[in-house]
Parts: structure tokens; sequence; C-alpha cells
């Protein structure tokens, strides 16, 4: 697999990691294939392991349920 | 026989036209064990897309059969009702649907994501999302499926480098390039678009990134 998938890599993240994307889905109660969307669609940043694995940081699985709590 | 560093080339494994020695297999069933669910939920997703796809091209088209669970749904934003015309994907944990309604300029289309409403995702963003909108439920609907597509494409990568991680750090130095390989070509294989082509075979177009292969399969 060669995607090029830089692009969905907003900005690097400090964290060195963080659960896998399927596991951060799962705490999100959403599937994988929702939360590998959200990335592409640039609303959720992602980390990537020296080994080139995506992980969510910590901060950005805060950020993704602060929302909720802003909101009401 | 072939032999690699003194072992048998004795194992074949789906998608991969080489053999494993057995180390080499050893060490693909134990990458493979990690990622397998992802590679059905590929291959499955895969299988739905290439079935809206000839249905997008069948002379009844995608708005013919409804095959969603509900027949209305209301969006906050923007705030509508939605009639669910046809069932695009179906997840785990929810559905995507084209769903129709009418507003000032006649009847319009949208592409509606379901997730579960006690999700904390759903509870942060809603349950209901629209995900693209547009007046030609074929175009839009086509348009959506290549961005899935893409979608997929991006999950088979990185479950191939999460798999790559597990070989490397069980490599003990050897050269694990084939048990890379064989994984990677089994997500290709599973995310590859598929047209029947008639007498029980069907045809899985690889992408420009796999090397612009064609590989014919025998239907099971």
């Amino acid at each position: 697999m060669n995607e090029n998938q830089d692009e969905t890599i907003r900005s690097p993240e400090r964290e060195d990691d963080g659960p896998s994307i399927p596991d951060a889905a799962a705490r999100l109660g959403i599937d994988a294939f929702s939360l590998y969307a959200l990335i592409q669609q640039g609303d959720a940043n992602p980390g990537r392991s020296s080994g080139g694995r995506l992980f969510l940081p910590k901060s950005e699985m805060e950020r993704l349920l602060k929302r909720s709590t802003e909101k009401s | 026989m072939l032999k690699r560093s003194g072992e048998l080339c004795r194992y074949c494994v789906p998608g991969f036209a080489g053999r494993l020695t057995e180390s080499e297999h050893n060490l693909y069933l134990e990458a493979l064990s990690a990622v397998k669910k992802q590679l059905l939920e590929l291959s499955d997703f895969s299988h739905q897309l290439d079935r809206v796809a000839e249905l997008c091209e069948s002379a009844s088209g995608i708005t013919a059969s409804r095959n969603g669970a509900e027949s209305v749904l209301t969006t906050p934003k923007p705030p509508a009702s939605w009639k669910v015309v046809n069932q695009i994907l179906k997840l785990e944990l929810g559905s995507i649907l084209l769903c129709s309604h009418e507003d000032g300029d006649g009847k319009g289309y949208a592409i509606v994501q379901r997730f579960l409403p006690q999700s904390l995702y759903a509870k942060a963003h809603g349950a209901i999302v629209v995900q693209a909108q547009g007046k030609d439920p074929t175009i839009l609907v086509q348009d959506y499926i290549e961005r899935v597509r893409h979608t997929l494409r991006f999950m088979a990568s990185d479950a191939v480098a999460r798999a790559q991680e597990i070989i490397w750090k069980n490599s003990n130095d050897r050269d694990v390039s084939r048990v890379v390989r064989a994984i990677s070509d089994q997500f290709n294989e599973a995310v590859a678009e598929k047209i029947e082509t008639g007498h029980n075979t069907r045809m899985s177009i690889l992408t420009e990134n796999q090397n612009n292969r064609v590989r014919f399969t025998r239907r099971m």
C-alpha cells in the first residue's frame, strides 16, 4: 500500500503514542471506517508512530469529546 | 521445492503468489491475527460498494429499490426531514443511506450517516449527519462511492502498517519483506473494485498505486 496519506496529518502531535484508530473508534462508539473518514476530512488529527502506524493522541480524543460539553 | 534460509517454501496464503517458509508463515499468522477484523470489514465494505455501483449502472437505478431500515430521518444541520431511498453501506455501528426530500427547487438528495445515538461521538456531534447533497442521485452516490473507496484504501494502508510493526518486532533480524508483501497483497485485494465478467469470474481492478494490475478470479 503506498497511498499518499501524509496530507491527512494536519499537524504533528507532541504525544508519542495513543490507541490505534480502530481502538479509538471503539472508545468513541463509532466504526473504524467513520474515524478514518473524519481523519481524511481533517476533522480528526492523528499521530503517526515511528513504524508508520496511525494513532489518536489522548488530547485529540479529548478534543473530539469536548465538543459535546461545549454544545450541551 | 524451493528452499530459503534452509527452510522449504511450502505455505500458500490467500492473495499472494509466492510461498512462505514455516517461520515466515508463523510470522504472517501472528501479524494477520492483529488486523483480521479490519481485513474482513474492508472486504465486506468493498463488496457492498460493488453492489451499489452495479445498482447505479442498472436500468432501474439507485432510487428504484429501498432497503433502508427507516422511512424518515430528521437532521438538525441542515434542518430537514429525509425519506430513506436506499442503503449505501451497512456498518457495524450505524449505516450510510441515500435519502431524498422536497425543497423549493424540487427534489433533493443526500448521503446521510447514522451513528448509534448512545455513542460518545453521537452525543457530541449528533446521531444523524449529512455527508453530501445533490440533485442527481446517481452522480451523488457514484461520487460518494469513490470517496468511500479512498477511505477503504486509507484503512488498508494503516492496517498494513500495524501488521508491519508486529512483523518487524518479531523478525529477529530476518528478511521479512515477503511476509509484509503477503499481508499487503491481501489488503490490496480486499479493497479492489470488482466487476462481474460472466462465466463465474470477476475482475479485480487494482488502483495505480497497486501497480495497475488487473486480476481475474473465479467467483466463489
